[in-house]
């Protein structure tokens, strides 16, 4: 519990909004189907994360693996939005491409990701290396606290009937895809941690 | 009202409850944990021979040059950069290390490894130095050079630090802050060790 709630104060801290910023853009950009989006991202973040921990993953990634995944988060935010839209119809599962760009996305946040670590997740990272797999449920429990607003988001419409409006509005979808459109662009051109650093650069903290 | 409706109230109202909380929690970075004592316990493990530091771009708080003019001795080595939240919470502790052994045999060597590129910029350090009180040793690693050589295997944070022992053997490792009591016990057993 600890741990989640270390994670929700990490929200506050910009380099917490590397993880937010890119899991708000995918619960907007991916209509009714957010919550199987969010959860993908959260699941495939942790692994991800567990394995950077732990050093079983690989080292930063290089131009042209930045410019291969920040091509494909790109896509697949374009598809949520294309997919999504009424007068089209959908074209393909929704629910599947919201899972898949969960995946990925969430994959793709965690190895660039450059956490703060705390008390707790420096306990975490200091023995992932001999925790093995216990180690990924408190990652997993860091990660869901790290995305409560995303999760709020997710909720909102369901909680409350006229979020529906909001939430199944064009224009959020179109919000949501271009915010990750725009976060895959920099990824591709090895620019996400400028826009990181700027971040941190205007930050109170 | 539908099951799910309730539930999904329930959990927005936990949710927003637990965003509020961290809105309003205190922003007191944590405290220092009291210096520790001596005590008579297992021996400090000898984790690996540290590597080299070596190739810095430049030395701030020192007329030093090289790292082996401040070798021989206990000494902490922490990587940091100064934009780093969780790097800063750590430096009160450093700062009542520095105070109460600095007489005594003990160094610190902060070494700054820029995360971003604001954070290269020496005369930045050197403001952020007045700024944070830091007052130890500090060797700008602009390349993140000896940042990738002493933590490799791609499991790199900030902050890091490292107590090296008087034969330059590392016999504490933590990544992030906290771990203070361990620290600092770490310390005093050092320099109270015969040489």
């Amino acid at each position: 519990m600890h741990i989640f709630l270390e994670g929700i104060d990490a929200v506050r801290l910009p380099c917490t909004l590397a993880v937010l910023v890119p899991a708000v853009a995918l619960v907007l950009a991916a209509g009714r189907r957010a919550g199987i989006a969010l959860v993908g991202f959260v699941l495939a973040a942790a692994v991800v994360a567990w394995a950077r921990f732990g050093g079983r993953w690989f080292d930063d990634p290089g131009t042209l693996t930045s410019l291969g995944l920040g091509v494909v988060s790109a896509a697949l935010f374009i598809g949520l939005w294309w997919n999504t839209g009424d007068e089209r119809g959908a074209r393909i599962d929704q629910a599947q491409l919201a899972a898949g760009a969960g995946l990925v996305v969430g994959a793709t946040t965690a190895w660039l990701w450059q956490p703060c670590v705390g008390p707790r997740l420096g306990a975490i990272i200091n023995g992932a290396p001999d925790d093995g797999l216990t180690a990924l449920p408190p990652t997993l429990a860091y990660l869901a606290g790290a995305t409560i607003v995303a999760t709020a988001l997710t909720l909102a419409p369901v909680a409350l009937p006229r979020a529906t409006v909001v939430r199944d509005h064009p224009i959020t979808s179109r919000i949501g895809a271009g915010l990750g459109v725009a976060i895959g662009l920099t990824i591709a051109i090895s620019r996400y941690d400028d826009i990181v650093a700027e971040l941190l650069r205007h930050s109170s903290i | 009202m539908p099951t799910t409706r309730i539930l999904a109230v329930v959990a927005l109202i936990a949710v927003i409850g637990a965003i509020a909380w961290t809105a309003f929690s205190s922003d007191e970075t944590p405290e220092a944990a009291p210096l520790a004592a001596p005590t008579a316990t297992e021996p400090i493990p000898v984790l690996r021979p540290a590597p080299a530091l070596v190739e810095f771009d430049g030395w701030l708080n020192t007329d030093a040059s090289t790292f082996e003019e401040l070798q021989d001795r206990v000494t902490i080595v922490q990587f940091w950069t100064f934009g780093c939240f969780n790097c800063k919470n750590t430096l009160d502790n450093l700062g009542a290390l520095y105070e109460e052994y600095g007489d005594q045999g003990l160094e610190i060597i902060g070494v700054h490894a820029p995360e971003f590129d604001y954070e290269a910029d020496p005369d930045n350090v050197a403001a952020a130095l007045v700024d944070l009180d830091v007052v130890w040793p500090v060797a700008l690693d602009t390349e993140k050079l000896n940042f990738q050589t002493w933590q490799d295997g791609g499991r790199r944070f900030w902050p890091r630090t490292y107590v090296l022992d008087a034969n330059g053997d590392i016999r504490f490792d933590h990544i992030g802050e906290g771990a203070y009591d361990e620290l600092n016990s770490t310390v005093a057993r050092l320099l109270a060790e015969p040489t």
